[in-house]
């Protein structure tokens, strides 16, 4: 038995330096660095890795990218910062992808964003939120496709305003960063949107609570006009199941910038839903009508048995804007392929974007409207909904995030 | 049980320089990529092998080696981005710090035994974890510290890499002394009987509250390398999977053995990194292996190949006595 | 906060606590009676969800579907702990902690990818059962019927377990064993068989906390790790090893969970590692537990 374990292991450790990379020139390599296993972030990256896989194929089938097809580089960040820059190093490095797209956490896209600075390589974040990654962290090579916590705060804000515009504004979000910066834009915006405006009462349940009845029981006391929450993913599904029973949706009014999209809802009956609650969604397939979105919802569906959701729509749509700046830019050449990119607009399942050159932020909209069944659908929807139109205006404008630039240095 | 590495001491010292040789002209074969990947099995050497000083030597197992390596991690980034306190002096206090910390958190535990002693170590490294994911303000909590400012002729992958080398080599050099020594024997009669260590003479809590701090610090180092090589820190260097990482690192190159802890940093981020190359199921191959390990290779790696090359010399000799 | 409130906060608080009091009284048991520290609890515990949620939607058709997966889910991870027993944890008995310690912990890595392959990465959920799915309602009180077949649970299962080891022979068998495994040996007593049972019985508690867990959050991957810190701060408050221990450390950490948001809702977070940093340094066997022989 010690024997076949030795051979076995020293078959292993060959077996590693026969894996040397192939420089063959034939294909133009991409890196796609996502959580894919392990803890929460898996439910984003997968999705979102069967949703580049899509487009790969879609483009290689019509004959490439300048008459190359397209390779992608798959790597798993386990959702830990070291080895996403372990697994961005490679990328570059050994691998000498183009460019890198992905990423779920904040704090990971942030470091690899740095190190893509320092050695001049395209970084796209076609998940992670935080505002910083292209505002006040922002550089030349780091671009933005999908939305970020501004938009969230301040689409939800306004819808808030237009549909209630109470005074006093309860407060729950995970206890990390991502929540403490919601409250902050949210409130931001909303003082200005319903002067006098204030918080009475503050949850922070630690980050993957599974059991919210203490903290539904001490909303529900309080005398709150609404509650904005920045609670996402599971979650959402796991309060609403507690919450449904105690007739939380019919007593409290509700606003949340995840509590629209598919992750959560696609799975929920009538039987326990987030009746009326201000959702918000990057995606919401079933209010739009474009030819991208017409394909490629069923397609995705059929490939592979999920529900689009948001990440995959930002994958797909990333690799298309690729190919069309690679083309505009007629070269692999880094600089070039930035200055197509800047200005740019691209084609998407949500409708044309326009990635904006001051800070490479796509002009990703957010639909923000009342959940509730419909006879079309078996799971509950946003209905109604509205964006801010046009979708510039759920992000800082230029001058602003040249200032929070500049107050950062 | 023979030890490969105890046997004869002039060999020993060859395979040490020998070591040391590969490790110097490696920067000339593989690209930088892969360096930076040596690199990081290195400063994991450190930081395991500093567990070790505790864990195998003197028998105290810590669930929670990560708080005092993410101390380290911490004090130089902090340091670097808000004072002007040169590199090598930050890269100075975390270890320092780190060792201050375990005083703190030592005092305690080695109050307690067995189970009891590895909870307590678990708890106060997942406070500190609560401190740094927390405090926004000072430590910028889950987002991490990024672009933490490091000198010119360090930026470079190579030179990083020859830089920590050498720390690595004192490090290790350090370690070895420190476990030959009059003081790492008596670890050593700690952990194979208290009682008796104690009917000696020898005050049981301060020796394993000098084994806990020591282990901090080498942590801490550690922590520091880590700060100054990816620019970065963030506080899943404080969680609990960072722990059972380094205990796992232990296992893989064998407890009881010097050597073995560096060895498992090596063949750990080695399969980590290939095996999370080919599939995202790793955890379970992850899973697989150390199974595997626990069951058939009770030693270790370390442990595993001395025992076989000792089984080989002796069917070796077995075989000439025939012959002749 | 008025009173009404208190009341509604105080359920609330024994709701949370019961629920996690099903799955913490395993690790303490298993603990106590086989001297091993399984961090796999929680990950056994979250396949207890995930069955139930498998065999709630095969069953979809047929009426009280949750009630044959409650009934099922625990007993088949019940027997899929057998075989983790039988299979792997005998081997280690002997062994020191680390290797107890690391193993569980490959357990974690590899129940979570075998959950991964066998249902995704999406959320699932189940439906709340009738006829628990509406709300008791009692003066202005409002209070779901789930939560409230929760709390009894709790107590039901704790008295259940209580008796079964204090009063029937199977009990005094187990208390032989954990008290001294080699006299129990050479009376006759089949120690493995014990081992296995005890681990097999700590297993469909888990998997019972994990079916019930269902219908009121998400199933999906990395539940487990939060409610395996939790676990191991209850029984180290209750004491490492004792059935009253986990209950009464349960019940100390709802209520802290519940009425510690009232008062400082920023340091949820870090409530239950204080009490456990107090606990161990005070009294490090614990409330209930008693000090190592």
């Amino acid at each position: 038995m010690k024997k076949i374990v030795l051979i076995g292991f020293i078959a292993l450790i060959l077996s590693f330096f026969s894996i040397a990379p192939t420089q063959a020139a034939e294909p133009i390599k991409f890196g796609f660095l996502h959580t894919l296993s392990g803890g929460v972030g898996q439910v984003y990256g997968v999705p979102d890795q069967a949703g580049v896989k899509i487009a790969v194929e879609e483009i290689n089938k019509a004959g490439g990218v300048l008459g190359r097809p397209l390779e992608m580089i798959s790597r798993d960040d386990k959702l830990k910062a070291e080895v996403g820059v372990r697994e961005a190093k490679d990328l570059i490095l050994n691998q000498k992808v183009h460019w890198i797209q992905g990423i779920v956490s904040s704090g990971i896209a942030l470091a690899v964003s740095a190190y893509c600075k320092t050695q001049k390589v395209i970084f796209i974040d076609t998940v992670a939120q935080s505002a910083a990654t292209t505002g006040e962290k922002g550089h030349r090579y780091v671009f933005r496709i999908t939305t970020n916590t501004t938009n969230y705060a301040r689409s939800i804000a306004n819808a808030a305003a237009k549909f209630w515009g109470g005074k006093k504004v309860f407060i729950i979000g995970p206890d990390y960063e991502y929540g403490h910066r919601c409250k902050k834009d949210f409130m931001k915006t909303y003082t200005g949107l319903v002067p006098g405006a204030e918080v009475v009462g503050e949850l922070w349940p630690k980050l993957g609570t599974k059991d919210f009845t203490p903290y539904i029981t001490k909303i529900m006391s309080s005398n709150a006009d609404f509650v904005y929450t920045s609670l996402w993913g599971g979650e959402v599904l796991s309060f609403t199941k507690t919450a449904w029973p105690f007739g939380y949706f019919d007593r409290v009014k509700m606003a949340g910038q995840d509590w629209g999209n598919m992750e959560g809802l696609s799975k929920m009956t009538r039987k326990a839903y987030p009746k009326g609650v201000l959702g918000g969604s990057h995606y919401p397939w079933w209010l739009l009508d474009n030819p991208i979105n017409n394909v490629y919802y069923p397609k995705f569906k059929k490939v592979t048995g999920m529900d689009a959701g948001l990440a995959a729509a930002s994958g797909y749509t990333t690799v298309y804007a690729m190919k069309k700046a690679i083309e505009k830019a007629g070269s692999l050449d880094t600089e070039k392929i930035i200055d197509a990119l800047e200005g740019m607009v691209i084609d998407s399942p949500v409708g044309p974007l326009k990635i904006r050159a001051c800070d490479h932020q796509a002009m990703w909209p957010f639909w923000v409207g009342p959940v509730a069944f419909t006879k079309e659908f078996s799971w509950p929807h946003i209905t109604d909904a509205v964006a801010m139109d046009p979708p510039d205006k759920g992000y800082r404008t230029c001058s602003e995030i040249e200032a929070a630039r500049k107050a950062q240095k | 049980m023979k030890s490969f590495f105890k046997q004869r001491n002039n060999g020993k010292a060859v395979g040490l320089l020998a070591a040391f040789a590969f490790f110097a002209v490696l920067p000339l074969f593989i690209g930088e990529g892969y360096i930076s990947l040596v690199n990081e099995m290195l400063i994991l050497a450190v930081a395991a092998s500093g567990l070790n000083l505790m864990m195998g030597y003197a028998g105290m197992v810590s669930f929670g080696p990560s708080g005092l390596y993410a101390v380290g991690a911490y004090t130089t980034a902090l340091i670097l981005i808000y004072t002007e306190i040169p590199f090598g002096l930050a890269l100075i206090a975390g270890p320092v710090m780190a060792g201050i910390i375990s005083v703190v958190v030592g005092w305690f535990c080695v109050r307690l035994t067995h189970v009891y002693f590895s909870l307590l170590t678990l708890a106060f490294s997942q406070i500190i974890h609560t401190i740094i994911f927390g405090w926004y303000g000072f430590t910028h909590g889950d987002d991490g510290i990024v672009d933490i400012p490091v000198p010119e002729f360090l930026s470079s992958i190579t030179n990083y890499y020859y830089f920590s080398l050498i720390i690595v080599c004192i490090c290790l050099a350090l370690l070895w002394m420190i476990v030959n020594s009059p003081f790492g024997k008596t670890l050593q009669a700690l952990r194979e009987n208290p009682e008796r260590t104690e009917f000696v003479g020898i005050h049981i809590r301060r020796y394993q509250l000098a084994a806990f701090v020591l282990s901090g610090v080498f942590l801490g180092v550690a922590g520091s390398l880590y700060c100054g090589f990816n620019k970065n820190v963030f506080p899943d260097f404080a969680d609990v999977m960072k722990s059972t990482e380094m205990l796992v690192v232990c296992l893989l190159g064998g407890i009881y053995y010097f050597l073995g802890p560096a060895v498992g940093s090596i063949v750990y981020i080695f399969l980590d990194k290939t095996i999370s190359s080919f599939t995202e199921y790793w955890p379970l191959a992850l899973g697989l292996v150390i199974i595997v390990l626990l069951i058939f290779m009770r030693g270790g790696i370390v442990g595993f190949f001395s025992e076989s090359v000792a089984a080989m010399k002796e069917r070796g000799r077995a075989k000439q006595h025939v012959s002749h | 906060m008025n009173l009404q409130g208190l009341v509604i906060q105080l359920l609330s608080g024994m709701s949370v606590g019961m629920v996690i009091f099903l799955i913490a009284v395993g690790l303490s048991l298993i603990f106590g009676t086989l001297q091993v520290l399984n961090l796999a609890h929680a990950s056994i515990y979250m396949l207890g969800a995930y069955l139930c949620f498998w065999i709630s939607s095969m069953l979809s058709q047929v009426s009280g579907s949750f009630w044959w997966s409650l009934l099922m889910a625990p007993l088949l991870v019940a027997m899929f702990g057998g075989f983790l027993e039988v299979l792997l944890l005998r081997r280690i008995y002997g062994r020191e902690m680390l290797d107890q310690f690391l193993l569980t912990f490959a357990l974690i890595l590899i129940i979570g990818d075998l959950c991964k392959l066998a249902w995704g990465v999406e959320y699932h959920t189940v439906d709340t059962p009738w006829p628990l799915d509406k709300a008791i309602i009692f003066g202005g009180l409002v209070f779901p019927r789930y939560n409230v077949f929760l709390i009894l649970s709790g107590p039901l299962i704790y008295v259940g377990l209580w008796s079964l080891i204090r009063y029937t022979r199977l009990g005094s068998v187990v208390r032989a064993v954990t008290y001294n495994r080699e006299m129990a040996n050479a009376l006759g007593v089949n120690v493995p068989l014990v081992y296995t049972g005890v681990f097999m019985l700590g297993c469909w508690l888990a998997g019972l906390g994990g079916a019930l867990v269902a219908p009121m959050s998400a199933v999906m991957p990395g539940m487990d790790m939060v409610v395996l810190i939790d676990c191991f701060i209850i029984v180290v408050i209750g004491g490492l090893g004792s059935i009253s221990g986990a209950f009464l450390g349960s019940m100390i950490f709802g209520l802290v969970t519940a009425f510690g948001i009232l008062v400082a809702p920023r340091l949820a977070i870090a409530f239950g590692f204080i009490l456990m940093i107090v606990v161990l340094i005070i009294r490090p066997w614990g409330l209930m537990g008693k000090p190592e022989r």
